[in-house]
């Protein structure tokens, strides 16, 4: 017999015993359903080439802070810097903004992005259809997304050329955008950017790119830190905050703050396939010592070389390949489940995030890695029984017993990471967040220059809008404000009292915003309907303004950097987590719509969207709708969108330390799992194996209950210690286990007190059966057939 | 006292077992009728396959009859459930086994002291005594420390008699107790049954051999699950032989 026909048996024989083979399969599959969730995740976000075809010579150049990496530039600073002789090509794009778009009946708010003619070619994209825009100076033309082709023209190839109503402006498709381009966010259009040179805008708002010659960067960095040196005075910057300026290449901006969580992922998906590896090396061990016989009887037959090992490396490549074909599907289904989950940010593709050849590769290696390395101590504990090497006699007991105490301990570090996460969780979700979430509806509304050209207009149109909207059935208040409780929104420079410039979160809203945004007053009063445009200047601010900018309280003064109108502060309402519950509280300042100075106005309108926020007892979707119907009313050409109830957006708030807990929470699930089953198959065999001992017990008077417990006894001082050593190895990790920027409270006593009954718990029920089955062993029939 | 008066530790009255395999009934014990008494000495004697150690599992506890009623010490075994048949073995019932069954991992006074494990009555310091004294009394206290490995099969059915003896039992149970010697340590372990019984214990032992039957006061004759008294068993055994004699006969000469 050939080592070809050994194979060709185990391959025949291996449908007639299914069970073993598919057990160890499934088990295998768990691990690599984890690792092909992590890896896509980690391929997607880490790994897979930016859709810029020229990324790796690409700067990106301007301002940052200290917290984000991020480099802003105004149109004057991009204006000064220019084109050194480093630069190949230079672009700008201004941050995205909501444009009201209509083409025939489709109608919506629209993320859209204005570019300069040099932005798309510096990034090296090329259009899937059409043309780059803008195609030719100061033409009326846009791009559309790959998805808006989609979804708006069903991927019709003679979208190019058609018209789209674009905030009321007739505007031409000149192209469509490759599938997978985003740049940091997700857009519908993209439209031309004109800019003025020797303008004086300083306001950062865009982000400036420059395609580089390779090894330039540090050169064209110093450049621009020269330019922004040589022009602080005219940039309005302190000489200490030139430091802030100069370039960084572009690929090392993608993903910020993902790496450790992915890691993280990364590390906890490999520890459940080294657990689920360990669970099969249990079954594959016990094949073997069904095998020994035959192993045994192929060696005194004079088989040499690696033949008799044929049947169980035979077994590991199908038991892999199984795997992978069960767990690479259930893999791709966690991805699309925890879809939500991953920011946006993430992503520098806009293509989907599904397991890619690479990771598929990336598994099936592992797997097979894992599987082989499973089969050795089968292959082990043939060669100890077949070639005369002195095995210890209860060797196989001891490697199951101890392959179940290392199980215990990774599930038990895995469930200490996932406890302190959803400790964390379950923490900042008893903060207060501010402001009742309850009861109300917020809509995104954008009223465009084009149409309500100056404040005046606009606050006619929302003053008009709330009217209505109060003699909504079950409405009790309304209001309108640029920023929400949670969520980014709009900064403008402030001066504190000693004269320092303070950048704060700066709402602009009507009467009726704060009640109906639910915010909690603590001190003084509301913005008022008598608040107008020539009574005192008034605002309102929040606590953190309170605590970090000036402590005064009503009847301090807000200032802002530009020397415009000066505020009195008449009301103080609580801090709301804007940045999400684990972020520090922002100072924020609310201003009245009819206070505000033009200039004011024209910028905040032209990043943010105003939002309708309706409050009372019955507010739901109908009311909703019925708001929806009374702008479509009032002003045809508006969308608006977004309509979602405010608890969605108290919901964003902690949409960081949900993720970290459900994430770090499946794997633990899936370390726990594959532990108990770890338990449940070493006390199984060890029950089976024993038999005669238990029928001899049950024979000299040990009662069934005795006998269960002498199983579940066994079972624990095997894992105890195992929980002990993953709680030891949890501790010594918790300086090294980050989740974003938050350190997870590993030494907490909570971790502690919820791990070791979880653990303890898990293993009880995990032994059960064959603890059942030990106690229900009849000792007459089992001694007699001895 | 007279032997016919002294307290019965185990009645049967009309005892039959069944057993299924599968849509299969096989009735393996048939209306026994039996009576053992304190003190008493009785072997129980039949060919392969008639019954002798279900006769004995259904003595010890170990089983239930499909028919009848088995009092133990007086009290119906029926109504009892599995953990009170466990105690009342634990307490009143020791064995001997034909493969010993000691446990290799457990020392010789670890194997001893097993019974006594599942008492909550017995304190550590008294068990350690009573191991001491049921090694002693078969004369295995000087190997108190050894494995089972390191014993030969006589010392291994001594220490297993030990065993039998450490909780004082009312009965001990003996299953083939020398099937697995030869014949010296077969007759050093009779001997040790037979000291103990004239010491005043109870045993019930199943065995094949006329030799040992001899040493007890009487013998239960056993033949396809029936009990039958000696002439009977006689009678049907020679007409068995001689049947099988025929048969092998007119095998050979067709």
């Amino acid at each position: 017999m050939s080592r070809i026909t050994d194979i060709v048996r185990f391959w025949r024989a291996s449908p007639r015993q299914p069970g073993s083979l598919l057990l160890a399969s499934a088990t295998l599959a768990i691990g690599v359903a984890a690792l092909a969730g992590a890896f896509t995740l980690m391929e997607a976000v880490l790994l897979r080439p930016p859709p810029w075809p020229n990324h790796a010579n690409v700067a990106v150049y301007g301002g940052r802070t200290a917290d984000d990496p991020m480099r802003a530039a105004s149109p004057s600073l991009y204006d000064m810097v220019g084109s050194p002789e480093s630069v190949r090509s230079r672009g700008a794009a201004r941050m995205p903004e909501a444009m009201n778009v209509v083409y025939g009946r489709h109608r919506g708010l629209l993320r859209t992005q204005r570019v300069d003619v040099g932005f798309l070619p510096t990034l090296g994209i090329v259009p899937a259809l059409g043309e780059r825009v803008p195609s030719r100076m100061g033409g009326a033309e846009v791009m559309v997304s790959n998805a808006l082709w989609h979804r708006w023209f069903d991927a019709d190839a003679m979208a190019v050329g058609r018209v789209l109503l674009v905030d009321g402006q007739p505007m031409r498709i000149s192209g469509v955008l490759p599938a997978d381009y985003r740049f940091f966010a997700d857009v519908d259009l993209i439209l031309p950017l004109v800019l003025p040179s020797n303008t004086t805008d300083r306001v950062e708002n865009m982000t400036a790119v420059a395609l580089l010659a390779p090894g330039s960067i540090t050169a064209f960095s110093e450049s621009v830190m020269d330019t922004v040196g040589r022009n602080a005075a005219r940039l309005h910057l302190e000489p200490a905050d030139t430091r802030w300026y100069g370039a960084t290449p572009l690929d090392t901006l993608t993903a910020p703050g993902a790496r450790a969580t992915i890691w993280l992922c990364v590390g906890c998906a490999l520890l459940v396939l080294i657990v689920a590896a360990m669970n099969v090396s249990n079954l594959m061990l016990t094949r073997a010592l069904d095998r020994t016989q035959e192993t045994s009887l192929l060696f005194a037959l004079g088989a040499t070389g690696w033949r008799p090992w044929i049947p169980a490396l035979s077994a590991a490549v199908v038991t892999a390949l199984l795997a992978a074909v069960i767990g690479m599907p259930v893999g791709a289904l966690l991805v699309m489940a925890f879809r939500p989950l991953v920011p946006d940010s993430w992503l520098a593709s806009a293509g989907p995030l599904a397991p890619g050849s690479g990771v598929l590769v990336a598994v099936l290696v592992s797997v097979l890695l894992a599987a082989l390395l499973a089969t050795g101590s089968a292959v082990a504990h043939q060669h100890f029984a077949t070639t005369g090497y002195p095995a210890p006699a209860f060797a196989p007991r001891r490697v199951y017993s101890a392959m179940a105490l290392v199980q215990t301990a990774l599930a038990t570090l895995l469930l200490c990471v996932s406890t302190a996460a959803a400790l964390r969780w379950w923490r900042l979700d008893q903060l207060p967040l501010g402001f009742d979430h309850a009861n109300a509806l917020v809509m995104e509304v954008r009223a465009p220059p084009a149409w309500y050209a100056g404040r005046e207009a606009t606050e006619r149109l929302a003053t008009s809008l709330r009217a209505k909207a109060l003699r909504l059935p079950g409405v009790e208040t309304m209001g309108w404000s640029t920023q929400l409780p949670v969520g980014d929104g709009f900064v403008m420079p402030f001066l504190r009292p000693g004269g320092a410039v303070v950048r704060l979160q700066y709402a602009v809203v009507t009467p009726g915003a704060l009640e109906s945004l639910g915010l909690e007053k603590t001190r003084g009063r509301w913005l008022e309907d008598g608040d107008r445009g020539d009574s005192e200047r008034v605002v309102v601010v929040n606590q953190a303004y309170l605590e970090q900018v000036d402590g005064y309280g009503v009847g301090g003064m807000v200032r802002p950097a530009s020397g415009r109108h000066a505020a009195r502060i008449v009301g103080v309402v609580a801090n709301t987590p804007l940045a999400g519950v684990s972020a520090e509280a922002e100072p924020a300042v609310f201003v009245p719509l009819a206070q505000i100075d033009h200039l004011s106005f024209a910028t905040v309108r032209q990043w943010t969207s105003m939002y309708a926020v309706l409050r009372g007892p019955s507010v739901g979707p109908a009311t909703g709708d019925a708001f929806a119907r009374i702008v479509q009313d009032m002003a045809p050409s508006l969308a608006p969108a977004n309509a979602r109830a405010l608890d969605q957006v108290a919901q964003m708030a902690y949409a960081e330390p949900r993720r970290d807990a459900v994430l770090l929470s499946s794997f633990a699930g899936f370390a726990l799992a594959l532990a108990c089953v770890g338990h449940y198959s070493v006390q199984a065999v060890e029950v089976i194996s024993r038999r005669r001992m238990f029928a001899l017990r049950g024979a000299l008077g040990a009662t069934p209950a005795a006998l269960m417990a002498q199983v579940l006894r066994r079972a624990l001082v095997w894992a105890l210690p195992g929980v002990a050593a993953g709680l030891l190895a949890a501790l010594a990790a918790h300086r090294w286990l980050f989740v974003t920027d938050t350190a997870l409270g590993m030494s907490d006593p909570w971790v502690f007190a919820t791990v070791v009954p979880m653990m303890t718990v898990a293993t009880i029920a995990a032994v059960l059966l064959p603890a059942w089955r030990a106690a229900a062993v009849e000792p007459w029939r089992v001694l007699r057939s001895d | 006292m007279q032997a016919h008066t002294r307290p019965s530790i185990i009645e049967m009255h009309g005892i039959g077992k069944v057993f299924q395999a599968g849509s299969m009934e096989c009735q393996v014990l048939t209306d026994i009728h039996l009576t053992v008494r304190q003190g008493e000495f009785v072997s129980i004697a039949g060919p392969s396959g008639c019954g002798k150690t279900t006769l004995l599992s259904l003595m010890g506890l170990l089983d239930v009859p499909s028919h009848g009623e088995l009092r133990f010490r007086g009290e119906s075994v029926h109504a009892m459930g599995r953990a009170e048949r466990a105690r009342l073995r634990n307490r009143h019932i020791g064995f001997v086994f034909q493969a010993f069954n000691l446990i290799d991992d457990l020392s010789v006074a670890e194997n001893v002291a097993l019974p006594l494990s599942f008492r909550k009555d017995v304190m550590a310091r008294d068990r350690a005594r009573r191991v001491v004294e049921a090694l002693g009394s078969v004369g295995m206290a000087h190997r108190m420390r050894h494995y089972p490995a390191q014993l030969s099969g006589g010392q291994q059915q001594r220490v297993a008699v030990a065993r039998a003896l450490v909780g004082d039992p009312s009965i001990l149970l003996a299953d083939e107790p020398t099937g697995n010697l030869d014949l010296h340590n077969g007759e050093t372990v009779m001997a040790l049954l037979n000291r103990l019984h004239v010491d005043g214990r109870t045993i019930c032992m199943v065995t094949h051999d006329d030799r040992f039957n001899a040493m007890a006061d009487r013998t239960v004759r056993l033949l396809d699950g029936r009990v039958v008294d000696e002439s009977t068993f006689r009678q049907l055994q020679s007409e068995a032989d001689s049947g099988l004699a025929a048969r092998r006969h007119s095998a050979s000469f067709p």
